[in-house]
């Protein structure tokens, strides 16, 4: 591989190495922060029903007679793109409330249900989303029924889609930009590394060594030495065959 | 015969080594700005809608608890705890920088602030029983809060660029830049060697490739082969000479003839 190659390869793999090293960790970053958010968004939601839902138990409403709440998780999730779903479930596992009204009636999943087993809020981890649940508890502290937030990962191919095709974009651009500045450093430099070997070329080519007294530099200097000395080797050949021939012509 | 190289030139090698490193700090470096900064305001854009839609949750949820009181015609001002409970949703609820409570004639009740958390947007939810206005809950989001992890990133990024710009430094100075300071000292070493009348260098490998080193090379071994072929034609017509010289009258005269042509001394050529 030559010079030139050589240069130019270790100079792009290495700006192509830090804009890889900015997008991956920009990506990441950037997801890590909606992911927070979405789950400060979801806990907060998750919060303000565990509160409505346990200050109308204590008022000795049950979980079933607070029909308002159908509204409330209708209009939580109305304002929030990525809230998939609200669920509010009775301790026997029967959804009483949800954003899906045809699942209300049906039994939710053993994996929710069965977190009611314990006091505080839980969080169940899928692909592609994030369950948020807390179980509500009368004024007894027994479990009077739950509730489950599903929010969306950002990592969700249609969000990624749509939010990341512009930095794809841009990503592309600079690339290209910083590719193209590399390639003309690159052979800029090579161009410039080069000058005094194209001189010395030009001066080793040139058959009489005659202009050649005002090159200056180490390398051309030496090109010129050693063509003067060719071309008086070459002198010297001349002479000594015309000598032999007078030799010949004697003998 | 091989050639030797003059020791101790490394400029080549220096100059890729700066030039390398210093490419890749500005066009890298410049690029991840940018990069970053597109990234950033995707992020804080986000950022921004998300703060307004916990803002306006939260806003809602405390208007709706202040409508009760307002039920019961319990003036706010005499509400206990009023002020630490606006602190204390305030501490938990990432992204907001202030809360205020209004009477109905705009007059703020009570407000809490986050220290160092510039406000964006400003989102209202009115307090109202039996649709007369009570007052309203004035919450101003700080998205800037919520996206202060990507500063993070950004010094992670120019870490990873020096990082980076140093080992294409040092890769660019021993992989490519001694590459050119060894060709270059070999040419060197050949130049020299015919300045003191050697010119039977094996350059055949060297004069391959495309660049102005290879070319240099071939400029070098068209010019040694000019004088191969010149001193061939000569010692040829001398051995020819020397061949029919029978009585050996020329051989002295020829032979200093072709010491004098090799510059060497005449009894080299014997």
């Amino acid at each position: 591989m030559t010079f030139r190659a050589r240069l130019t390869w270790i100079l792009l793999i290495a700006v192509v190495a830090v804009l890889a090293a900015t997008a991956i960790g920009a990506t990441r970053a950037s997801q890590r922060i909606r992911d927070d958010i979405e789950l400060a968004r979801g806990a907060h939601l998750l919060n303000t029903l565990k509160t409505t839902i346990e200050t109308n138990l204590a008022i000795g409403l049950t979980l079933e007679q607070m029909s308002v709440l159908q509204a409330l998780v209708e209009r939580e999730k109305a304002g929030a793109a990525d809230v998939l779903a609200i669920d509010i479930f009775a301790p026997d596992a029967t959804l009483l409330y949800s954003t899906d009204r045809g699942a209300i009636g049906s039994p939710v999943g053993e994996e929710w249900s069965a977190q009611l087993a314990q006091v505080g809020t839980w969080q169940l981890d899928t692909p592609g989303e994030t369950v948020l649940g807390a179980r509500v508890d009368n004024d007894l502290g027994t479990a009077a029924g739950g509730i489950a937030v599903t929010i969306a990962d950002s990592t969700q191919a249609g969000t990624l889609w749509e939010d990341w095709l512009p930095a794809a974009k841009r990503l592309a651009w600079v690339t290209a930009l910083a590719v193209a500045l590399t390639l003309a450093g690159a052979l800029t430099l090579n161009h410039i590394l080069m000058r005094p070997l194209r001189r010395a070329t030009a001066v080793l080519g040139d058959p009489d060594a005659k202009a050649l007294s005002a090159t200056t530099g180490t390398l051309e200097q030496q090109a010129l030495l050693a063509r003067q000395a060719q071309v008086a080797a070459h002198a010297r050949a001349d002479e000594g065959m015309r000598r032999l021939r007078e030799l010949d012509d004697a003998g | 015969m091989p050639v030797e190289r003059t020791p101790g030139r490394r400029s080549a090698m220096f100059a890729c080594g700066l030039f390398a490193m210093i490419a890749v700090l500005l066009i890298g470096g410049v690029s991840s700005w940018t990069l970053l900064n597109g990234y950033q305001s995707t992020v804080e854009e986000h950022a921004r809608r998300d703060a307004n839609l916990l803002g306006s949750s939260v806003a809602r949820t405390l208007a709706q608890q202040f409508e009760k009181a307002g039920r019961y015609g319990i003036p706010f001002t005499e509400l206990p705890g009023i002020h630490a409970y606006l602190q204390r949703t305030l501490d938990d609820i990432p992204g907001l920088a202030r809360i205020a409570l209004h009477a109905g004639d705009g007059k703020v009740l009570d407000a809490v602030e986050r220290r160092n958390a510039p406000g964006k947007d400003t989102v209202n939810a009115a307090i109202t029983v039996n649709s007369l206005k009570l007052g309203d809950i004035a919450i101003t989001t700080a998205p800037a809060e919520l996206t202060r992890d990507f500063e993070q990133v950004r010094i992670g990024c120019a870490l990873a660029t020096l990082l980076i710009a140093l080992l294409a430094g040092a890769a660019t100075a021993l992989g490519a830049g001694k590459l050119l300071d060894r060709r270059r000292a070999e040419l060197e070493a050949a130049l020299k060697d015919n300045t003191e009348g050697r010119f039977n260098h094996d350059l055949s490998s060297a004069s391959q490739g495309n660049d102005a080193l290879a070319a240099a090379f071939r400029a070098l071994a068209d010019g040694e082969d000019q004088v191969r072929e010149r001193f061939e034609s000569f010692d040829g017509y001398a051995q020819e000479l020397l061949a029919v010289d029978f009585d050996d009258r020329l051989r002295p005269e020829i032979e200093m003839l072709i010491a004098t042509v090799h510059l060497a001394r005449p009894q080299e050529v014997r």
